[in-house]
């Protein structure tokens, strides 16, 4: 080993060139940002050319996909008149309302891990760094992976409603600073609320976290209640339209963010509306940067303090080992072996006892309850074959992409995360292909149980025929099984074994592809079975007499017989049946097949 | 063996190093977790120029006191400065003057060892060729230099030490604190870290170091602190402990005797 030079004062720069303190960290953590990502991206493409063209594709097929079903709804609204002010105001403020709510958790949730509990902020926290500095540096990396799937869903749809309605260039123009100065908005808040939960609430933060998810509900159902108590007089589905429109413009209140994103791009769309969309994104950008600003400040002055009481907070909870849980596995899960069984109640404990991890299902899953809930009161629904038959599939699709959003999001980054501690399962005496099939029906369990009560609740309150709610059952459990495999498979072929992030995992290449891969499978599914319902459905409409068929311009050459109908829906049953049998089984294949030849 | 006041045990001297500068001070500190007192009125004095061995059984409060002094969490009483500068009041500063060797460092996977030192130095604020410099010249005390330009998610526990080692030096802090550093280390390694630690002590920098390893402390510390149950119990050099050690008791032994349970 060489000596190493005497400690000595450094050379100190010329006072006119030397920059602040402040700039030199950022300039530090900007090195390290531009760094990462070029390695990341240095990485993954050296690793394997063709997954990172892969990924490419898919995401423009993806965004293509979207954009055509986008283009196709709103120029079905334009074609009908429907695409009217107010309405499509209230439309849009309720997409973007939505969106502040899911930004608001999934940008408090990732702050949370990043600034609380990450090696990486202990590391941060070490350096002399000013506290907002690696706050703003967090905070970049958590905008980014909480927002990056709100542009992918939100581009395709102005686009398309761009395109659609004729808006002028400037429109797509400012479609970009619409959305960053929006996602900003949440993005402070959230993180404002997680450091004031930290710095004076550490112990109760999950506690606070559940009673908000519950105020949100609770709001939602207030809504809904309101609006079907009002609605008890409105006989026409016109009435009912416009108390419903009444009810839900709380999402358009003036103060709220999404009222104004939603009136600027909807000003932008218009000829003469440039001036108009520019005040209000002149309105949002000002609250977002004041916002930011803002959290900014309190981060400078509380964060090391929030930091150190989050981590002197006592950790050690005592838990009571329930009983009933592996009683209740050991009969629910009949045929797999002891150790599947075991592992399957040690997953079930790690999910219960993680309520940022369930109180997302609790939330999106209860929304649609409540929405599904509220179906009955559509009168024109309960009465036209062919609306019941479109909102029931429709109901499934809703179904089945949040259950895409769950898998991609709990049940993808399991192996991941196994694969850290793999030391445990590698040494116990059970097969490799055991703890992916266990992780497998880990995920059928659950997902059978959310989906499957949200698809009864929906058809019962459409008031379906038989026939059409055991096919949706049907879809549904081969969505599930389907669904599972790909991400229980994908998930042992491209797991990130270096991240401990579920949500950063869950983001990144293999992440996307089990993602992508699951939304084309639901997608071919719905419409496979959804085709020879809809067909017949037209029949139905017509034989009944409704004006309904008049209306959407259903000719009686449109539809199909019931023997025809017969033959195609076992064609499509067999067809679903198959590709549900490939998804489930080919990634499952691979994936054992991958998880057996890796060396942990 | 009876009890000890740790207000005496910060200055229990005499000792080599008792006229030097003092780098770190805890003045009374304490710290609570819930309900467990984890650190309990800790006064303890740090020198240039010394390597100072902390031991303690698990769960001790040896790593708590560690991130004390380092600024990570914050006493709930008294009073911790780091080379003059209060850790409380003018944390920036004396963040400037420490650096910390975690038992588990965090590394950025995606960087490489020169990216991960140009980082430091950016961080620290120092710049220009006297500093690239010494950056070079750590690359070769630590015999980085083979692999620095490849990715960081590519090494060995060993050279990840070596790294995190050559960026704790790299902005010549005035303390050098060390969390269990040998842990997984190869014996070349540790030599090299018991090397590092000797230098950089007689440079005039403090190593404060925490460990199990009683061998590695009687071989490279110039004072011993025992710590049970968040409170100072014995300090000094190895000689004045080993007054206490009658009937040829090894350090194990007495390190043993002092942090049993039932003794005081």
């Amino acid at each position: 080993m060489t000596t190493i030079s005497e400690i000595r004062p450094l050379p100190q720069m010329r006072e006119e060139t030397k920059p602040t303190h402040a700039e030199q960290c950022w300039n530090g953590l900007r090195l390290l940002r531009i760094r990462t990502l070029l390695h990341t991206i240095q990485s993954k493409f050296a690793g394997s050319q063709l997954r990172f063209m892969i990924a490419i594709v898919c995401s423009i097929f993806f965004w293509g996909g979207l954009f055509i079903v986008f283009y196709d709804g709103f120029s079905f609204l334009e074609q009908h008149r429907l695409i009217t002010g107010p309405l499509i105001e209230l439309l849009f403020g309720m997409f973007f309302a939505s969106l502040l709510v899911m930004l608001v958790f999934s940008t408090s949730i990732i702050l949370y891990g990043g600034l609380f509990r990450s090696d990486e902020a202990e590391f941060l926290l070490l350096r002399p760094i000013p506290a907002d500095g690696i706050f703003a540096f967090k905070f970049q990396e958590a905008m980014a992976f909480s927002s990056w799937g709100f542009l992918l869903l939100g581009s395709p749809m102005m686009v398309a409603y761009g395109i659609s309605t004729g808006a002028p260039w400037w429109f797509y123009v400012l479609g970009l600073p619409y959305f960053l100065s929006f996602a900003l908005l949440p993005g402070a808040i959230g993180a404002l609320g997680t450091l004031l939960l930290a710095r004076y609430a550490p112990q109760s933060r999950k506690r606070i976290m559940i009673l908000s998810a519950v105020i949100i509900v609770t709001i939602a159902a207030s809504i809904l209640v309101r609006t079907y108590l009002l609605s008890r007089e409105s006989v026409t589905a016109e009435r009912w339209v416009d108390t419903v429109v009444g009810q839900l413009r709380i999402s358009n209140l003036p103060f709220l963010p999404s009222q104004w994103i939603s009136r600027g791009l909807l000003a932008a769309s218009y000829e003469h509306g440039l001036s108009d969309s520019l005040f209000y994104l002149m309105v949002l950008l000002s609250n977002a940067l004041a916002a930011y600003l803002f959290t900014a400040w309190v981060y400078r002055n509380l964060y090391r303090a929030a930091f150190d009481h989050v981590r002197s907070t006592a950790s050690a909870r005592r838990r009571k080992s329930t009983t009933w849980l592996p009683w209740i596995v050991d009969r629910l899960f009949i045929g797999f072996s002891g150790p599947v069984k075991v592992l399957l109640v040690k997953d079930v404990r790690v999910f219960s006892r993680d309520p940022l991890q369930w109180l997302q299902v609790v939330i999106f899953t209860g929304l649609l309850a409540i929405y599904f809930s509220n179906l009955q009161r559509v009168t024109l629904f309960s009465t036209s074959p062919y609306w019941r038959n479109l909102l029931g599939f429709f109901n499934v699709a809703v179904t089945g992409l949040l259950l895409s959003a769950y898998t991609s999001r709990f049940i993808f980054p399991l192996m991941s995360l196994e694969g850290q501690k793999f030391w445990i399962l590698g040494l116990a005496p059970i097969s490799r292909s055991a703890i992916l099939w266990g992780k497998f029906a880990f995920s059928v369990g659950g997902a059978l149980v959310v989906t499957i009560i949200l698809t009864v609740v929906s058809a019962y309150m459409l008031q379906l025929e038989p026939l059409l709610v055991s096919l949706q059952i049907l879809a549904m459990i081969i969505i599930c099984f389907g669904v599972s495999g790909i991400a229980v498979g994908f998930g042992a072929r491209f797991p990130e074994l270096g991240e401990t992030d579920p949500s950063k995992i869950a983001s990144g290449f293999g992440g996307t592809l089990n993602l992508i891969t699951s939304l084309l499978f639901i997608m071919f599914v719905i419409a496979t079975m959804a085709l020879p319902c809809h067909l017949y459905s037209m029949t139905l409409e017509i034989e009944t007499g409704l004006n309904t068929a008049r209306d959407l311009n259903i000719k009686e050459t449109s539809g199909i017989s019931f023997e025809q109908f017969r033959f195609w829906l076992s064609v499509s049953m067999a067809c679903s049946v198959a590709v549900g049998l490939i998804a489930t089984f080919w990634p499952m294949k691979i994936g054992v097949r991958a998880f057996e030849e890796r060396e942990f | 063996m009876t009890a000890v006041d740790p207000t005496s045990l910060a200055n229990s001297s005499p000792h080599p190093v008792a006229l030097r500068e003092k780098v770190v001070q805890l003045e009374g500190v304490s710290k609570v977790f819930g309900s467990k007192l984890a650190v309990d009125d800790m006064n303890l004095d740090i020198y240039a120029g010394e390597v100072f061995a902390f031991l303690g059984p698990n769960g001790a409060g040896k790593t708590t006191t560690i991130k004390l002094m380092t600024g990570l969490l914050k006493p709930m009483k008294g009073k911790i400065t780091v080379a003059g500068y209060d850790m409380s009041s003018n944390s920036v500063e004396a963040r400037r003057n420490i650096s910390f060797v975690p038992d588990q460092p965090h590394l950025y996977e995606k960087l490489t060892a020169r990216d991960f030192l140009d980082f430091t130095r950016n961080i620290y604020g120092i710049d220009g060729p006297e500093s690239r410099r010494y950056q070079e010249e750590l690359i070769d005390t630590f015999g980085i230099r083979g692999f620095c330009d490849d990715l960081i998610e590519t090494y060995s526990h060993g050279m990840r030490q070596r790294v995190v080692f050559a960026s704790a030096l790299l902005h010549r802090p005035k303390v050098l604190v060390l969390d269990e550093p040998m842990v997984g280390l190869d014996p070349k390694n540790m030599r090299i870290v018991k090397d590092l630690m000797r230098e950089t002590a007689a440079r005039g920098s403090a190593v404060f170091m925490s460990t199990h390893t009683l061998s590695i402390a009687e071989e490279v510390a110039d004072r011993v602190g025992i710590i049970r149950q968040g409170r100072l119990i014995r300090c000094g050099t190895l000689a004045e402990l080993q007054t206490e050690r009658t009937g040829g008791k090894t350090l194990e032994d007495f390190f043993l005797e002092v942090t049993d349970e039932g003794t005081t």
